[in-house]
């Protein structure tokens, strides 16, 4: 190691905790102090628990995490579809660099031009719809956006769309990281494409596939504002309605209710922190292994 | 069956597995680019193109449509308000991750690993559970509509995990070096300075890519944090204007290209950097 | 070797130098200047948005009023739709708030007049000008006057004539007066192979809209709204939620377009001015935009068919959007010379010529400045003659997002029936009843009822 004098490393620690003091460490316990007032404007009279009550029965707010929770489907046919994909293109067919260009494509999107760009090829006379009636399918073109049974099903597809680049090149590059000599072995041995996924590919990538799907599951809880907000503000009605979305319209709009929003918030980060934990365990985990 | 007999099967199974797995990723492929496709051919037609025309090529190609969504709002305004704000916030968490990196990985002390693990794991906090305190606070502080005040979110939302891919690649850098340095007399800092920092360089390029792909794509706290229009950043700009922009289809698609065509060519560019970076959460090096 | 970390030392330090001062350069200015010597004042305005043009009719008046006034400087800010009120609600509690404020109508700024934020313009506006600056009812508060009005927002359906004469409606249902002649104008249409009511509920706009136009029709005066949101009546009275009974029928006859729920309000009301539409909600201010694109001679407007027997039914609605001061700005005075400025003959002019908007002042000679427009002298004439308010203003902002909004959406869809909303309604306002006691105090105060 290096010799250095004690104060050093506080001094280059200390722009660090600066800013995460003040971008973390005040709000995380502002918004507890908040999550107990009637907020009007900065502050506000202490009410107890009033506020968590409030939010607890409130059922838009049943109703957005509900859907956050249905969003989890999603972590499943992200990890499904990564699987797949990922092996496809390790087999390195023509043209595989192409496709993974192409498959990661959607990720760096930015989230509202996404969001925009699907919101008009889903409405009831647009683009997919006219596609799907061209080739004869009409009673495929459903209201996507439009119809509130539909909706929540449809923004999940757009975030899928989006996401699945991310999962399908994460796999990849671990599985280039195997040892070739495995594959070859089961090749020689007659293994099938099945046989070679279910008992060689699966248990090499289970460490990437956990950090996935713990990384999904913070996403789709947590990060999924942008969508929600460009493609459908939460509607028709309150069936695309997310946890995010009920806590910023606390905050902003005609007459706030900070109060209310900050008690949210103090739910969705306690559960955040119990996912904390469980990645923590898994880097330990991840630790161990190099 | 015997060892000649399955090879023989396997050979046989080859080529139409290898169409169908072909016919899966041209499949997939499609269905990645098509919305992408479809945003850059709409940006070229006319209104009245469009609307006969939904899902087709362009039959002319209609530039005035990007002239249109430029002078709509204060589009190059709200351009340059991104470039500011994610080069200015980029820096400053690259800096100050670089120097709590180097803490963490060459100048350990007792309980530094524990704040590491800490100061990672707040990567997972949810930013919308700051934005009630800290919007009443930057009220209070007159921080809304400034660069200074989202700059600093910025840079502290990106800290984590900057701080998690920097120390983990300055583990990885070979003693020898530094023992070398160390007999030549150098201080830590200028270990840091002249060993670190060009040994690090795929790193350090990488987690710019990284952060500033997120900072140019954010929108949830440039919606709070930013509301004086003439200060917005694009991906705000162009949501909160929507009401003008819906009308002509056309021009919108036209303004949203713009908006994405940046990330895209450094997409092409240094591919291998965005991949490699994005993926680097569960990827050793 | 020393050299060379001095000179990147130097390097980080002129970069760090240099950012501090691009930061400070577009730091955010302060709101209310320095006491004595050059007055500058800071304006937060909405209204580009549903009024175009109108960032350069503002700028002009700036510009004039700078020359007359050379001491004063005005700052104008122009805010975001989600932003505009909650903004000043927040910088008003941390004590720096601008010195005007934009503010539309009713609980929309009421709310902030509760909470001390706004001043009574009384005591800074001479009474003969004030009482022409016409705000509505409901920007009164025991008996003070708290916005100024700045541009009116008749509320008005728009008809397509063209459409009608296709279908030949005859010219004494052109438009539609009563809720009999209504339908049958719409199955008219509808027989024509038109469609007969164009409208987007995807963005909930439509909804409050809606509500505005039809709930009025059952109500013998404002104060009703108010009323309903503090438990003296019930939304579940079949008398108060009829205007979505009524609604039900217009959408289960098949009168709407059948993608409703996934346009936004602009593109629904678009429908009429590229005829693919008969009818639609729309606002004073796009009518401008109606004429340019289906032509002067094809568009009417017209108001929404009577259903209800209150004795509001049959009256017009005139919305209108002001202009307040801050209750902490430090040159009030400055900012009610602007707001007198805007409300020069030559400043209401150049709103109705140059944002073809109506400014909001009876002392303007309207019949003689609207020529060669049979639509918008006939809303002119509705702002001079008896006219009621727009009553969402009257309603909390839950009740817009989690009634007004999905209303139509949920009718459309199939989801809900016009009585479950009104049960919806009943619940959403207990709710908050509950959740806001102060304000409840305030509301029933504002429209004493005590």
């Amino acid at each position: 190691m290096l010799k250095y004098k004690w104060w050093q490393p506080l001094l280059y620690l200390t722009p660090m905790g600066l800013v995460l003091l003040f971008v973390y460490g005040y709000p995380l316990v502002r918004v507890f102090d908040f999550s107990m007032r009637r907020i009007r404007g900065a502050s506000g009279p202490f009410i107890g628990f009033d506020n968590f009550r409030f939010v607890l029965r409130n059922p838009v707010f049943h109703d957005a995490v509900r859907h956050n929770l249905f969003f989890m489907i999603g972590v499943p046919v992200l990890v499904l579809l990564a699987l797949i994909f990922s092996s496809l293109l390790f087999e390195q067919p023509r043209g595989w660099k192409f496709y993974r260009f192409s498959l990661f494509l959607p990720y760096i999107l930015a989230v509202p031009v996404v969001g925009f760009v699907f919101s008009y090829l889903l409405t009831l006379n647009g683009a997919l719809n006219g596609i799907l009636r061209f080739l004869g399918l009409d009673f495929l073109a459903l209201d996507w956006l439009g119809s509130p049974k539909i909706a929540l099903k449809s923004v999940l597809a757009i975030i899928i769309w989006k996401e699945m680049g991310f999962g399908i090149v994460l796999f990849f590059a671990r599985l280039m990281s195997v040892s070739e000599e495995i594959y070859d072995a089961a090749k020689i041995d007659g293994a099938n494409w099945w046989q070679t996924l279910w008992y060689i590919t699966i248990p090499q990538l289970k460490v990437v596939i956990e950090f996935f799907a713990i990384i999904t599951i913070i996403n789709l809880l947590s990060w999924v504002f942008a969508y929600v907000y460009v493609i459908s503000k939460g509607g028709p009605g309150t069936s695309t309605q997310v946890i995010e979305l009920w806590i910023y319209n606390k905050v902003a709009h005609g007459a706030p209710n900070p109060g209310m929003g900050a008690a949210a918030s103090v739910i969705l980060f306690l559960v955040t922190m119990v996912l904390i934990f469980t990645l923590l365990r898994l880097r330990l985990r991840v630790g161990d292994e190099e | 069956m015997n060892q000649g007999e399955k090879r023989r099967a396997a050979r046989i199974g080859q080529p139409a597995q290898r169409l169908v797995k072909q016919a899966l990723l041209v499949l997939i492929t499609l269905i990645a680019l098509y919305p992408v496709y479809w945003m850059v051919v709409t940006a070229f037609k006319s209104q009245p193109d469009y609307l006969f025309n939904k899902y087709g090529f362009p039959h002319s190609f209609h530039l005035e449509n990007f002239i249109k969504a430029m002078r709509s709002g204060r589009f190059i305004r709200w351009f340059l308000n991104s470039i500011i704000i994610t080069t200015g916030a980029t820096f400053a968490t690259t800096v100050i991750a670089s120097f709590a990196a180097f803490a963490f990985s060459k100048m350990p002390f007792k309980g530094s690993n524990t704040i590491l693990n800490f100061v990672i794991s707040l990567m997972v906090i949810p930013p919308v559970v700051m934005i009630v305190p800290l919007f009443i606070l930057y009220a209070q502080l007159k921080m809304s509509s400034t660069y200074h005040g989202i700059i600093i979110l910025y840079t502290g939302l990106t800290i984590p995990f900057s701080v998690y891919l920097l120390t983990n690649f300055f583990k990885t850098v070979p003693h020898d070096i530094v023992e070398s340095a160390l007999i030549d007399g150098c201080s830590p800092f200028g270990i840091m300075l002249r060993i670190y920092i060009p040994l690090s360089a795929p790193a350090l390029v990488t987690l710019i890519i990284v952060n500033a792909l997120w900072m140019w794509n954010e929108l949830l706290l440039a919606l709070v944090f930013l509301p004086k229009d003439e200060m917005r950043t694009l991906m705000v700009g162009i949501t909160a204007f929507r009401s003008k922009l819906n009308l002509d289809i056309p021009v919108t698609m036209a303004g949203l290209f713009l908006t994405t065509l940046p990330m895209v060519v450094l997409y092409i560019i240094f591919q291998r950097f965005f991949i490699r970076g994005l993926t680097a959460g569960a990827t050793k090096g | 070797m020393k050299k060379a970390r001095l000179f990147l030392l130097l390097g980080i330090a002129m970069l760090l130098v240099f950012s501090f001062t691009l930061v400070l350069a577009s730091g955010e200015k302060a709101g209310g200047g320095k006491a004595e010597g050059p007055v500058e004042l800071v304006f937060w305005w909405w209204g580009e948005q549903e009024a175009e043009g109108l960032t350069g009719w503002l700028d002009e008046t700036v510009a004039l009023f700078e020359k007359e006034y050379p001491h004063i400087t005005v700052e104008t800010v122009l805010q975001a739709t989600d932003n505009v009120i909650s903004d000043f609600a927040t910088a008003s509690a941390a004590g720096t708030p601008p010195d005007l404020q934009y503010l539309w109508n009713g609980i929309y700024h009421q709310e902030n007049v509760w909470l001390g934020y706004i001043e009574p313009l009384d005591d800074w506006i001479p009474e003969e000008e004030l009482k022409h600056m016409f705000a509505s009812d409901l920007s009164f508060y025991q008996g003070k006057q708290y916005r100024a009005g700045w541009y009116l927002i008749p509320m008005t359906w728009i008809y397509n004539k063209k459409l009608f004469k296709e279908a030949n409606i005859p010219a004494n249902l052109t438009p539609p007066k009563t809720w009999d002649d209504f339908i049958e104008v719409c199955e008219m249409l509808k027989d024509a192979g038109i469609t007969p009511i164009g409208a987007g509920f995807k963005d909930g706009f439509w909804g409050e809209w809606y509500t505005g136009h039809s709930l009025v029709q059952n109500e013998d005066s404002v104060t009703d709204t108010t009323k309903l949101v503090v438990g003296d009546l019930d939304w579940e009275n079949p008398r108060y939620h009829e205007h979505w009974v009524v609604l039900e029928q217009l959408i289960k006859a098949g009168y709407f377009n059948d993608d409703a729920n996934s346009l936004e309000l602009y593109p629904g009301i678009e429908l009429v001015h590229a005829g693919k539409a008969a009818m639609a909600a729309s606002i004073g201010t796009l009518v401008p935009a109606a004429e340019k694109d289906a032509g002067k001679e094809n568009i009417g407007v017209m108001k929404y068919p009577t259903f209800g027997r209150g004795k509001l039914a049959d009256l017009p609605i005139i919305d209108v959007q002001g202009v307040g001061i801050s209750s902490q700005s430090e040159h009030k005075a400055e900012a009610a010379l602007f707001i007198r400025f805007m409300h020069r003959p030559d400043r209401l002019t150049a709103l109705y010529e140059d944002v073809h908007i109506f400014p909001a002042n009876d002392t303007w000679e309207g019949e003689k400045y609207i020529k060669d427009d049979p639509n918008n002298l006939e809303m002119w004439e509705w702002f001079t003659g008896t006219n009621t308010a727009y009553i969402p203003n009257m309603i909390v902002w839950a009740f817009d997002s989690e009634v007004m909004y999905i209303a139509p959406q949920m009718l459309m869809s199939g989801e809900a029936t016009a009585k479950d909303i009104s049960k919806l309604a009943s619940e959403v306002i207990e709710r908050w009843r509950e959740e806001n006691p102060d304000m409840l105090e305030a509301h029933k105060k504002w429209a004493g009822v005590e």
